[in-house]
């Protein structure tokens, strides 16, 4: 993202100065060659990423103590994202410092608040999704129909653009209220 | 000539005397009647009361009439005369020692025939009273009294 | 004409009219004008908050569907502006300043790039409006709305239409009032105004001017009431005294008038009354002297001569001083006269009496004055008599008449070369019965000076003489230059 920006501005100054728009355009050739992934398309679990953050964003944990304790967000089974999680570690999202770990095991206590369920552990579904209901987790999942099977919030991709879905009866149940928003992006939502 | 008179109103004695003097010696023949107011020389005419006159008008020549006289005026006088058919056709001569304007006027306005200024010099009046005889008493025609009457 | 407009020949009515109104119009104006340009500032203000409203929901609203780039959500979010007219232009810009949605009801504009961002408030017809959407503190996108300002300019000129209807309401109200309220100040004022234009007229003291109020009019009508009472006051003390006056001078009048007739009947019983026994001793003087010569010696017949020389002297003496009352007291009857003509005649006569020498008589022609006849006739006369009988001793008579003339006086000379007089005696020569020779010189009454003096009086004229002892004498008669009234 922040190499996108500056490559944005280079064009512009470029533009602007007229006789040293070589130096411009190799730096633009460099930027382009070295990052075409990052750059010009996004990946799947990139944008996945961005809105596992921004999620986080419009829920709100009615029974957390107080407003400035850490987020933890934890992922569990196989890591789809990469280190793409990792620029998020740290970033403050309602006031909370968010903390990304991967917990192996659901049924321990560590702390989470969001819990990733990875495409892995979709045999382990409902386990993981009742031990989730227990912690009162918020459960986030790109395993299809995974809000008819107790998440709360679920991708799904419609064409090439990535949705979500939102289970609102089992996030109303956990205490956790989600911001309507949200729900109006959501392309379904289970009341 | 003789038969013609003269009648002489005047009031003043001493005019009286040198007037008749110096007629007399114009005109010897002549008859001088003076009477000394206009009332007298009324009467003279007209008579008194509802008597006749006892004169005879035909024979009067002219009347020498003072202006300034006792009672009845000179003017007074010579309006009666002119007022009366009987004595309108008389020849009056107005005679004065002033010469006022004014009553020079009024004498003609009621019908005076002549107007002489009394001189002071005597030989001057006697001239005066010489030209008036002569030419009142022989030049001068007067109709008779009857033939006036008549007209 | 243009005169006529000036304010200051307009009547006291239509000034106080004209005040009242141009004040109350001048205000209603400030009035309308200064709620005009207060009612734009709020409208704008309140436009300017309510596009703040809307922006800020509508990036509320917008947030979420930004951080989830959902396109077709902010397109929904922003086409509810289509509700409200005066939107222009809606763009939304993500965080990184690409256009992620817009609306536009002008097909022209294209959203403007806000890492330059356009300039913001009211820009010519528009509000132009940049606010961020925020999530957590974070800018995620910018919202940017133009919204046209046709809807204040409709709305000012509907306020200005409404305010300006209401200030002329007001006006014609006003106008009403004032044609009331002028009554107030101007009718006082023009009750004045006609009370003094009706005295100046008919010049009638007594009538009064109303007075209303205790105000300042009310003191104007009290003080010009005392004055007009003052001016009554003397006007009636002038009258009364004029009817005094009018009585003395009616009562001097019939006095001088009493002696005036008084005189007349003195004078008449003068020439009459003194002439007559005058009269008997001259006649008798010479009747005796005609009858009675035989018996008076000659020192006698001496005496009587001189008796009767005095009578006709004295005679002479009282028709001079008949004359002179004469010429004192008859009213003059102006016409004109002709001097040269008179003179002529004049002497014709005095040659007809006595022309024992050589006579030469220079008459100027022509002279003409304004006068009375018969008086002129009495003065001339005499003046020539005097030049005839004091030149009666010279070898030639000479005798000259001449006028010189000046815009307001005529002057005549009759000039002789008789005996003349000593100049010493100047003062007594227009003085009755004064003479300056013997009567064994030159015969004469003394009067005939004196009356000529009278006359010339009378007729606003002098006269003066200058002489030399054996040199002739001159007289100067100055008479003033009148127009002919008759």
């Amino acid at each position: 993202m922040p190499l996108y920006e500056d490559v944005f501005n280079e064009q512009q100054t470029a533009r602007g100065y007229p006789l040293f728009l070589w130096k411009y355009l190799v730096a633009l050739i460099l930027c382009a060659s070295l990052a075409p992934v990052h750059a010009s398309v996004r990946s799947e679990y990139e944008i996945k990423a961005a809105f596992f953050y921004n999620f986080t964003r419009f829920v709100n944990w009615t029974h957390l103590p107080d407003n400035e304790s850490p987020l933890r967000a934890c992922v569990i089974g196989d890591n789809p994202f990469g280190d793409l999680l990792e620029p998020l570690n740290g970033r403050k999202s309602q006031g909370r410092k968010l903390e990304i770990t991967g917990p192996d095991d659901v049924s321990a206590d560590h702390g989470c608040h969001v819990l990733f369920v990875s495409v892995s552990e979709a045999r382990n579904l409902s386990g993981i999704v009742g031990a989730a209901h227990e912690q009162k987790l918020l459960t986030i999942s790109d395993i299809p129909n995974f809000i008819d099977r107790g998440g709360i919030i679920g991708y799904i991709k419609q064409g090439n653009v990535i949705r979500f879905e939102i289970n609102l009866r089992v996030a109303n149940t956990l205490g956790l209220t989600i911001d309507s928003r949200l729900l109006e992006l959501a392309s379904r939502v289970i009341r | 000539m003789d038969e013609y008179s003269i009648l002489v109103v005047e009031d003043n004695p001493d005019d009286q005397v040198l007037t008749v003097r110096a007629l007399k010696n114009a005109s010897r023949n002549s008859s001088i009647v003076v009477v000394e107011d206009g009332q007298e020389a009324l009467d003279f005419l007209f008579g008194r009361g509802s008597e006749e006159p006892c004169v005879n008008l035909d024979l009067l020549g002219v009347i020498l009439l003072d202006i300034k006289l006792p009672r009845v005026s000179g003017l007074e006088v010579l309006k009666k005369i002119r007022a009366s058919t009987r004595t309108n056709w008389l020849p009056v001569v107005m005679i004065t020692s002033s010469d006022e304007p004014a009553e020079l006027v009024e004498a003609y306005r009621l019908g005076a025939n002549s107007y002489i200024k009394k001189s002071i010099d005597y030989s001057e009046f006697s001239d005066q009273m010489a030209i008036l005889a002569r030419y009142w008493l022989t030049v001068n025609k007067v109709p008779k009294a009857g033939s006036v009457r008549q007209l | 004409m243009i005169g006529r407009w000036r304010l200051r020949y307009w009547p006291l009515k239509a000034k106080l009219l004209f005040l009242t109104l141009f004040t109350s119009t001048l205000g209603i104006v400030l009035v309308c004008a200064s709620l005009i340009v207060v009612e734009n500032q709020n409208y704008r203000q309140r436009l300017e908050s309510e596009l703040h409203v809307i922006a800020g929901i509508l990036a509320e609203q917008s947030a979420a569907a930004l951080v989830f780039e959902d396109n077709n959500q902010l397109t929904s979010i922003i086409s509810s502006l289509r509700r409200i007219e005066t939107i222009r232009q809606a763009c939304v810009f993500d965080a990184t300043g690409s256009v992620m949605s817009s609306l536009n009801t002008l097909e022209s504009a294209d959203c403007p790039g806000i890492l330059e961002p356009p300039p913001m408030g009211f820009v010519g017809d528009y509000y132009q409006l940049l606010v961020p959407v925020t999530l957590d503190n974070e800018t995620v996108g910018h919202l940017y709305l133009v919204s046209h300002l046709r809807a204040l300019r409709a709305h000012i000129q509907t306020f200005i239409v409404v305010v300006f209807g209401i200030g002329a309401l007001i006006q014609l109200a006003l106008v009403f009032v004032a044609l009331k309220l002028q009554r107030v100040v101007s009718q006082p004022i023009l009750a004045l105004s006609g009370t003094a234009e009706r005295i100046a007229q008919e010049h009638d003291y007594s009538i009064r001017a109303p007075v209303s109020g205790n105000d300042e009019l009310g003191r104007l009508g009290t003080t010009f009431n005392e004055m007009i009472g003052t001016i009554e006051q003397q006007n009636r003390r002038i009258l009364e005294s004029r009817a005094g006056l009018e009585l003395i001078v009616e009562d001097r009048t019939s006095q001088l008038s009493l002696a005036n007739k008084e005189l007349e009947a003195f004078s008449y019983s003068v020439s009459h009354d003194l002439r007559q026994p005058l009269r008997a001793i001259e006649g008798f003087g010479q009747a005796l002297e005609e009858d009675c010569a035989d018996q008076l010696n000659e020192t006698g017949k001496d005496y009587l001569r001189r008796i009767r020389a005095a009578s006709v002297r004295m005679g002479s003496l009282i028709d001079g001083l008949l004359v002179l009352s004469r010429v004192s007291r008859q009213p003059l009857e102006n016409q004109r006269v002709n001097i040269s003509g008179m003179l002529q005649e004049i002497t014709e006569e005095l040659k007809e009496i006595s022309y024992s020498l050589p006579t030469d008589i220079r008459i100027q022609s022509g002279i003409w004055v304004i006068g009375d006849g018969r008086m002129l006739r009495i003065a001339f006369q005499n003046l020539l008599e005097n030049a005839w009988k004091y030149s009666s001793k010279e070898v030639q008579r000479v005798i000259d008449v001449s006028a010189t003339a000046d815009s307001r006086f005529i002057t005549i000379a009759i000039c002789d070369n008789g005996v003349g007089f000593n100049m010493k005696y100047v003062n007594k020569l227009f003085v009755a019965f004064n003479r300056l020779h013997t009567p064994s010189e030159f015969g004469g009454t003394g009067i005939g000076l004196a009356t000529v003096y009278r006359v010339i009086r009378r007729h606003s004229g002098d006269i003066s003489a200058k002489s030399e002892v054996g040199n002739g004498a001159s007289f100067y008669i100055k008479l003033p230059v009148l127009t002919d009234q008759h």
